[in-house]
């Protein structure tokens, strides 16, 4: 940037700046590019192998593994289910999605606080995806920055546990704008910890209009078996979906 | 939190990409649009990014601006287009109808920097 009241040639100019060239690179590139660009090669991927990807979003403690667990305990032997679950440290919610019995793979994010499309292609790598009919991937517990980050699923999931207050969905609107489907858990506490869990579905739809929401209680079974409709319903779509791609082609 | 995310993806995207294309040694300027349905917030983003680029030989001292761009809400129930920085619903903010058009606001880009071809800065 030139300053004014100076040539491009006045040697003072050179002495304070080092002799250096300065110019201005016109640009226009998307910051989370290479993400898009991998999300996409992967819906793509999953598309082609009629493969449905849901991927859940919620706060620590929201109940995403229970809700989870239940789910692919109960999707099966129906349908063949794995899952993918991110956290910055430890094993454990993998080993608890494991007791379902499906292919589950623990993605260890380090500092980072939410999944990138690349993370769950190394951690799909090695898998048939012609073996699995519903993909779940549990993005670690956070709802601001997970939002930003295409991983490409079909269904983004947005989890509210009731212990969480009413107006979650209003204080998080970039997630709650960007979700597909919104899960109230943790509705046998609701009495207990006096939610409204009217007024809680009232917040989601205030804020992203006609969005389904469903409320469950993993631990009683609520709304569990709405859940999995929504699930085998959408999987159908998919396999249809991926077998008019085989017959055209 | 968030906004160290996106720096730290800014400076990758910088590094890998951008300055080996412009064919410069350092960056003294970063110029950053960001949409009101990021949630970014620009004040977060400036502060993080010194942190963000301190170890970098081409990125260390350079400075970033960051500029808001609106989002345009255009309601098909009331006939307004009002404009927003921070988007908190998929409603007419007028009339509070869900029959809306978002225009523009998803904005996420790097759009230019100031190189320097030789040496750097010396102040």
């Amino acid at each position: 940037m030139s300053e004014p009241g100076r040539t491009p040639h006045d040697p003072a100019d050179d002495h304070q700046r080092g002799a250096e060239d300065q110019r201005t690179v016109t640009i226009r590139r998307r910051v989370l590019a290479a993400n898009e660009r991998l999300a996409g090669a992967l819906r793509t991927e999953f598309a082609s192998h009629g493969v449905l990807v849901l991927n859940l979003v919620g706060s620590p403690g929201s109940g995403k593994t229970e809700l989870l667990r239940r789910t692919m305990q109960e999707l099966q032997p129906g349908l063949r289910v794995a899952a993918v679950t991110g956290d910055l440290a430890t094993e454990n919610d993998a080993t608890r999605l494991a007791e379902s019995g499906a292919p589950v793979r623990q993605i260890l994010t380090g500092t980072t606080c939410h999944l990138e499309a690349d993370m769950v292609a190394d951690s799909i790598a090695g898998w048939d995806l012609a073996d699995i009919d519903v993909l779940f991937i549990e993005n670690v517990g956070n709802m601001v920055c997970p939002s930003g980050f295409d991983l490409g699923e079909d269904v983004r999931v947005m989890l509210v546990a009731t212990t969480e207050g009413e107006d979650k969905p209003l204080k998080y609107p970039t997630l709650t704008i960007t979700a597909d489907v919104a899960v109230i858990s943790k509705c046998d506490l609701a009495e207990a910890v006096e939610c409204d869990v009217g007024l809680l579905t009232d917040n989601l739809d205030e804020v992203r209009p006609g969005i389904p929401v469903l409320r469950t209680s993993a631990r009683r079974g609520d709304g569990l078996g709405e859940w999995l409709e929504l699930i085998r319903g959408r999987s159908q779509e998919k396999a249809g979906a991926a077998q008019g791609l085989t017959c055209t082609s | 939190m968030h906004e160290l995310t996106v720096a730290a993806q800014i400076r990758s995207t910088l590094e890998r990409e951008l300055v080996p294309e412009a064919d410069a040694v350092a960056v003294d300027v970063v110029r950053v649009q960001v949409g009101a349905l990021t949630g970014l917030v620009p004040e977060a983003l400036e502060f993080v990014w010194p942190h963000a680029v301190a170890d970098s030989s081409l990125l260390g001292h350079a400075a970033i601006e960051v500029e808001l761009v609106e989002a345009a809400i255009e309601c098909g129930a009331c006939g307004s287009t009002s404009t927003t920085a921070v988007v908190r619903a998929l409603r007419c903010p007028v009339c509070r109808s869900p029959d809306i058009q978002v225009v523009g606001g998803d904005e996420l880009d790097i759009v230019s920097i100031d190189v320097s071809d030789r040496g750097t800065a010396v102040t």
